[in-house]
């Protein structure tokens, strides 16, 4: 069985997949890797279904081991990586022989790494997912020296690579629900000025600063959240929800992000600024199909049918 | 009135006017029956005066979900719960801030835990971290604020009390709740098959052990 070692895991190295969501009833929220363009492009290229699960690296320099002969992509945040001493490009299938060595450096806080590997990780799944909970206590960031199985290979790999998104600095929203129990002022201010993500952001969210927004509407009550909502807590600065949010919650919700920008919550910098632009439902559901559309596109060049 | 409004690309959130109260509750259970059974609904989840509906829009449309709601919202409302479980729950009241709890409410700690055990709750929803079920109805008098710090660490099994609410944290976790005693009956078993004890409409007593 090949086995995938880490010789050094940095202090968030996970496995994470497509997440599992449709059980926020039970209070369990969705997981899966916080950029989940990047981790479906990795996958197509090693051959993979689009969900499979995949090594998401988020903080430190990592290095890995590799005990059988296979495949491996690098999506997300680009840095320096090496094979066996031999530089990595970013975006590529590469080959992995018994005994390869493999060293990334660390991804800038806020950006993200996808290390994709044929056969994907087998570790145990929950709902459907391997993907971390920290919420549930299920899985958690990986030490040094453990051992991931590798599942069995589904394409025949080759040495292919694409040309890699950039994420949006501006990212496209849909108004929430609870716009009605803020001034218009500062709605408009919540859409026109840059805020700047703070340090304290992570996988639950990205936590904004700015002008506090002040909520004058009704008290709300628990109520279903997903990543992408943009809640207003009572110190009135955002925070935009995180692969590893809540189910639920409770703070007023200014504004929704479009489907196909929510990769881009896993790559902006952390201290540096984003800003929102508002899109209409029928363009939000346009530009989810654009994504779908070029990521057909990708599996079509590189001969592979997705799922 | 029922309010029905869009939530992002692809949901539709049902608000129920009022202070959460069971006749509204079993309102939205039995939203939440019929609206799971209808094609291109994804995810159901019920909140406490709230139902959201994520649903698939190569499937359905708003309009055709919302002709669905109209449909439903006008059946006569349920004469039975949905058949559930009762759990009885053995507490040990010995939370740090039961004291506090008492002095508030102007009673004493042993009358603080009668009026807690004397209720027959249910499970109104489920959220906020996996398993945690909102119960109703607290008995008025035991109603307390939030703690206006929240505890970074709350232990597992611990038994709360916020604002009208009272529930059980299935394992820690940050929380604002105030702490009135603890059980080790397990809230939440990633290995089971329902890894969540209690569910909607489930009805709970609390025991003093």
């Amino acid at each position: 069985m090949a086995i995938l070692q880490i010789i050094k895991s940095g202090p968030l190295c996970s496995v994470l997949d497509g997440g599992r969501p449709g059980h926020r009833s039970s209070g369990i929220g969705q997981s899966g890797a916080m950029d989940a363009l990047s981790l479906r492009i990795g996958n197509l290229l090693v051959g993979n279904p689009p969900h499979a699960a995949a090594l998401e690296i988020a903080l430190g320099n990592t290095e890995f081991g590799f005990t059988a002969s296979g495949w491996v992509a690098l999506t997300g945040s680009e840095t320096q990586a090496r094979l066996d001493g031999r530089n990595l490009a970013w975006g590529w299938c590469e080959e992995v022989h018994p005994g390869a060595h493999l060293q990334i450096s660390a991804p800038r806080p806020g950006q993200r790494i996808y290390l994709a590997v044929a056969g994907g990780i087998n570790t145990p799944l929950w709902l459907g997912s391997r993907s971390t909970d920290l919420h549930a206590g299920w899985s958690g960031p990986l030490t040094a020296g453990d051992e991931l199985p590798l599942g069995v290979e589904h394409g025949a790999c080759r040495r292919r690579g694409v040309v890699l998104p950039q994420p949006r600095t501006c990212l496209r929203a849909l108004p929430g629900p609870d716009v009605a129990g803020f001034v218009e002022e500062q709605l408009t201010e919540f859409w026109s000025q840059p805020w700047r993500i703070s340090a304290q952001s992570n996988r639950m969210g990205l936590r904004l600063q700015g002008p506090a927004l002040r909520y004058r509407g009704e008290e709300l009550l628990s109520h279903a959240v997903w990543p992408g909502t943009v809640q207003v807590p009572p110190d009135g600065q955002p925070i935009i929800l995180g692969a590893e949010a809540q189910a639920t919650g409770g703070y007023p919700r200014v504004a929704l992000i479009c489907s196909a920008d929510l990769w881009c919550l896993g790559q902006l910098p952390l201290g540096g600024n984003l800003q929102f632009s508002a899109i209409s439902v029928a363009d939000a559901r346009l530009a989810a199909r654009r994504q779908l559309r070029y990521l057909a596109y990708l599996a079509q060049q590189l001969n592979l049918t997705d799922e | 009135m029922l309010r029905v409004v869009s939530l992002g690309e692809q949901a539709l959130l049902l608000h129920w006017p009022g202070v959460p109260a069971l006749p509204q509750q079993r309102r939205i259970w039995q939203m939440s029956t019929a609206a799971r059974r209808w094609p291109g609904v994804t995810e159901v989840v019920p909140g406490m005066n709230n139902l959201t509906l994520c649903f698939d829009p190569l499937l359905v449309d708003e309009p055709q979900l919302r002709a669905h709601i109209a449909v439903a919202i006008h059946q006569p409302a349920p004469l039975n719960d949905p058949p559930t479980q009762l759990h009885v729950i053995p507490v040990c009241y010995d939370g740090p801030d039961l004291a506090e709890v008492a002095a508030h409410c102007r009673l004493t700690e042993a009358e603080v835990v009668a009026a807690h055990t004397a209720r027959l709750y249910q499970v109104f929803c489920l959220g906020f971290v996996p398993g945690f079920a909102y119960l109703g109805e607290l008995d008025p008098r035991l109603s307390c604020p939030r703690r206006a710090t929240p505890r970074g660490r709350v232990p597992a099994g611990a038994v709360a009390i916020g604002g009208n609410q009272t529930g059980v944290y299935p394992s820690a976790t940050p929380g604002g709740w105030q702490l009135i005693g603890h059980t080790t009956t397990p809230m939440f078993d990633q290995t089971r098959p329902e890894p969540c004890l209690l569910q909607p409409g489930d009805q709970v007593r609390f025991v003093a052990c």
